[in-house]
């Protein structure tokens, strides 16, 4: 066929189609009356348009039918490797399925998991969970009891567990609200306890959160699991869109922040009864999670349960808890001030000691059983003083605070001295979060952020003469703690902390060895609604003294030697106590103006 | 960067399309304008959306497997990683690229739900036969995959067409342009567009009716 034979039967097979567009089903001996030749290659060609104009048809938008799997398979009677007998089909996903099977040699109900037929890289992929799941040893972990094979398919064995998911429990209603934080923090410290290992779980999903018989939460399916040092290993999974952080979906780099996230959608919907981004299309679903807003949550939820889950679900992973031991820190403190939490309830909760580190231990939260009583006597409680004898432990004769010894410590009701104490690991302070008295801790010289906020659960006096830092984060989380905070070790403190300890209650916060501080941070510290003791201020610029001037408490400046007229006209407008008993020089014109303000307290010589 | 606004006939959650005037979203997104390139995005995706439901609708017991499923979601989560990772500095090369992953996403699906051959593939639908679905002018010859089998031939065969043939059907078939859009974007005239569209067409078919029944 030439060229122009090719041009002329294209010209005519063009024609056809503009006709067959209008309705006109032209024929081949009509189109190519002038070209008698060409009809049969026209007819045969418009043969295979008409057999494939389907393609110019635009796709149909029909719904998703009502149709769909019309229930679970039967259980299947097989047995695999001659032990473990398939009794019911209690799960099931894109790519495996769960049943509750029993181990014939050892009598019991078991889980079994097998992946579906046809799946690429099952095996492997199956080993490799069970190798994850293993050499995660957690009350809060699923245990993996056995792998095995059956013909050509891998499974896997991991205990059963009678009480369902959370997701069998969602489905049956929403949950009060004690019972979804004692979960989500269950599941936190299991969390916690993967990401110090080194796992990040990638799929936690109501689903995937199991419920034993005692009613605590356990997690299951390390599935899609992945090494925080491992990427682009092939999954069978990538997790599940409606729990997926941002970063998860747009195939950034995934870390722990990623799983608290997921964990944070499952709290909103245990709380809520629906998930922040409620769409069931997916593709709907997909641009929400990048780019939409959220829904809010109904009343019911505090505003500080809801602050805590909303920065858990900021898309930006660098905004929200950096640990899920922090999630879960905030997330318990938010609960304990929840109006709407039934108090005694509440107390029950048990409390992640020794989840910071990957420790196997509940402690149930019996000391604040009483606290919690009722919320009207729980701040007049934490003002209690502390009662006890002092315990002066020799911590030099004792060198290192084991956790087992801080356990033990704990059990003493008064104050506690460690001064010869010079570090602290992290599983002592979890050992010491439940421990309420006085804690003197004065040989510390550095305090890691997870022991800061270890210790910040407590209540009662916390003496940290001998650090000179402190991390932003670790002010975060002691600005949390019921009691007079002693820093006067500190020589420096950056913005961002004394913001951090602007939160800090009505108890006192001592920063004697600050000589000098930044507007900023004056600004910020004036926002502390207890006595504020800056006693190592030597000089007082205008600047901070305006600062300074919003504070609303007692406030010590008695390291200043003088003062110019502008700062002393700041101060006297202070509204409570200041005291400048360290005074040494001072203009008349300064001094009259600080003489305005009655509660300004000066050195003898300086009064009227 | 881009000072041109966003069209408004193409709204943040509208389907873009060869009904919305695709044109004005390509010529943004040439500029580099950040939320052009997600709303290609977004379009790219609701294309694997039709595209999967069409290629399953005689299944009627996998119908609601495209909400819930996680094969899907899959489909749908690495098609949004990858377009993610794409800088639309050329939309052609985007297009081209969403029309690739798209046709491999789809194969994926195949296999996922009916394993790599044979077993199942072809399986039996809910489909009616072409003769009692109507009587209109084209569908009594018209041959639309009718398994998922078939329907793997057909994207296989895609894949085997010329380069200046498969780039049409993706524009077309898989993005969903208009033939005029398709037409701009490759900088054709309208009726060299259509005839490559029917060349394509053509080219497919005589493959498909080869294939062993």
């Amino acid at each position: 066929m030439n060229d122009r034979t090719k041009e002329l039967l294209a010209d005519l097979l063009l024609r056809w189609e503009e006709l067959h567009d209008r309705g006109q089903d032209t024929p081949a001996t009509e189109l190519a009356k002038e070209h008698p030749e060409l009809i049969p290659e026209l007819e045969r060609r418009i043969k295979l348009l008409k057999k494939i104009a389907w393609l110019d048809k635009p796709l149909d938008d029909d719904p998703p039918g009502q149709g769909g799997p019309t229930g679970r398979p039967p259980a299947s009677p097989r047995t695999l490797a001659g032990r473990y007998r398939l009794d019911e089909l209690i799960a099931e996903g894109g790519f495996a399925q769960v049943f509750r099977a029993f181990d014939q040699e050892l009598q019991r109900t078991v889980a079994v998991k097998l992946p579906k037929p046809g799946r690429l890289h099952a095996t492997d992929e199956f080993l490799a969970e069970a190798r994850r799941a293993a050499r995660l040893k957690h009350d809060g972990i699923i245990p993996v009891h056995d792998v095995g094979k059956d013909g050509d398919s891998c499974f896997i064995v991991t205990e059963y567990l009678e009480g369902g998911s959370l997701a069998d429990r969602m489905a049956n209603g929403r949950l009060s609200h004690e019972d979804a934080i004692r979960w989500i923090t269950d599941i936190a410290a299991a969390l916690e306890h993967a990401h110090l290992n080194g796992v990040i779980h990638r799929d936690v999903k109501p689903g995937n959160i199991l419920i034993d018989q005692h009613g605590r939460a356990k997690l299951a399916d390390f599935g899609i699991a992945q090494s925080a040092s491992k990427t682009g290993s092939f999954a069978p999974s990538l997790g599940t869109l409606k729990y997926m952080a941002p970063e998860q979906l747009q195939g950034s780099s995934v870390d722990p922040r990623s799983d608290i996230y997921s964990l944070a959608v499952v709290l909103y919907e245990a709380l809520t009864g629906r998930v922040p981004y409620p769409s069931a299309e997916p593709n709907a679903l997909r641009r929400e999670i990048v780019q939409g807003a959220k829904t809010a949550p109904d009343r019911s939820v505090s505003a500080a349960v809801k602050a805590v889950c909303d920065k858990a679900l900021n898309k930006s992973p660098h905004q929200r808890h950096a640990s899920a031991a922090q999630f879960s820190a905030e997330l318990r403190r938010a609960a304990v001030c929840a109006p709407s939490m039934p108090w005694r309830a509440l107390a029950s909760i048990p409390l992640l000691v020794g989840v910071f580190l990957g420790g196997y231990f509940l402690i149930p939260l019996k000391p604040f059983a009483g606290l919690f009583s009722d919320p009207a006597t729980r701040a007049q409680r934490l003002e209690e003083p502390n009662t006890g004898p002092e315990v002066q432990q020799d911590m030099n004769a004792l060198g290192q605070l084991s956790a087992e010894k801080a356990r033990e410590l704990s059990q003493h009701k008064g104050g506690l001295a460690l001064n010869g104490l010079t570090t602290l690991s992290d599983e002592a302070a979890n050992a010491l979060l439940n421990y309420n008295g006085w804690l003197s801790l004065n040989g510390l010289t550095s305090l890691s952020d997870t022991a800061a906020m270890a210790l910040a659960t407590g209540r009662g006096n916390l003496h940290f003469e001998g650090l000179k830092t402190m991390s932003d984060e670790a002010a975060r989380a002691l600005s949390q703690r019921w009691g007079n905070l002693y820093f006067n070790g500190l020589t420096s403190l950056s913005d961002g902390a004394a913001e951090a300890l602007s939160q800090h209650k009505t108890n006192f916060l001592f920063l004697n060895g600050l000589t000098e501080i930044s507007p900023t941070a004056a600004e910020s510290l004036s926002r502390h609604e207890g006595p504020l003791k800056l006693d190592g201020l030597k000089s007082l610029p205008t600047e901070v003294a305006q600062a300074l001037t919003h504070h609303k408490n007692q406030l010590y400046l008695n390291g200043v030697k003088t003062i110019s007229p502008e700062a002393a006209e700041a101060l006297g407008r202070h509204k409570g106590v200041v005291y400048l008993e360290g005074l040494t020089t001072l203009s008349d014109e300064a001094a009259d103006l600080l003489r305005a303000n009655a509660e300004i307290r000066l050195p003898d010589r300086f009064r009227q | 960067m881009a000072t041109k606004a966003i069209p408004p006939q193409v709204g943040a959650h509208m389907p873009v399309g060869s009904d919305t005037q695709l044109q004005g979203l390509i010529d943004l997104a040439k500029t580099g304008d950040q939320k052009a390139k997600t709303l290609l995005l977004d379009h790219s995706c609701e294309r694997l959306l039709k595209l999967t439901r069409r290629m399953f609708r005689g299944y009627s017991s996998l119908r609601r497997w495209e909400a819930t499923d996680d094969v899907f979601q899959n489909a749908l989560i690495r098609l949004h990683r990858a377009l993610s990772q794409v800088e639309v500095d050329s939309v052609r090369h985007f297009f081209n690229l969403a029309a690739v992953q798209i046709r491999r996403e789809l194969l994926d699906l195949k296999k996922h739900h009916f394993g790599l051959e044979g077993s199942g593939s072809h399986h039996h639908t809910d489909q009616q036969p072409p003769d009692e679905a109507g009587g209109s002018l084209s569908s009594a010859t018209e041959e639309e995959p009718a398994d998922l089998g078939m329907w793997a031939e057909f994207h296989s065969a895609v894949e085997k067409l010329p380069a200046e043939l498969r780039e049409v059907v993706d524009l077309v078939y898989y993005e969903g342009l208009a033939q005029e859009e398709a037409a701009t974007l490759l900088d054709l005239s309208p009726r060299t567009l259509k005839r490559r569209w029917q060349d394509a067409k053509l080219k497919l078919q005589e493959q498909l009716c080869e294939r062993p029944h």
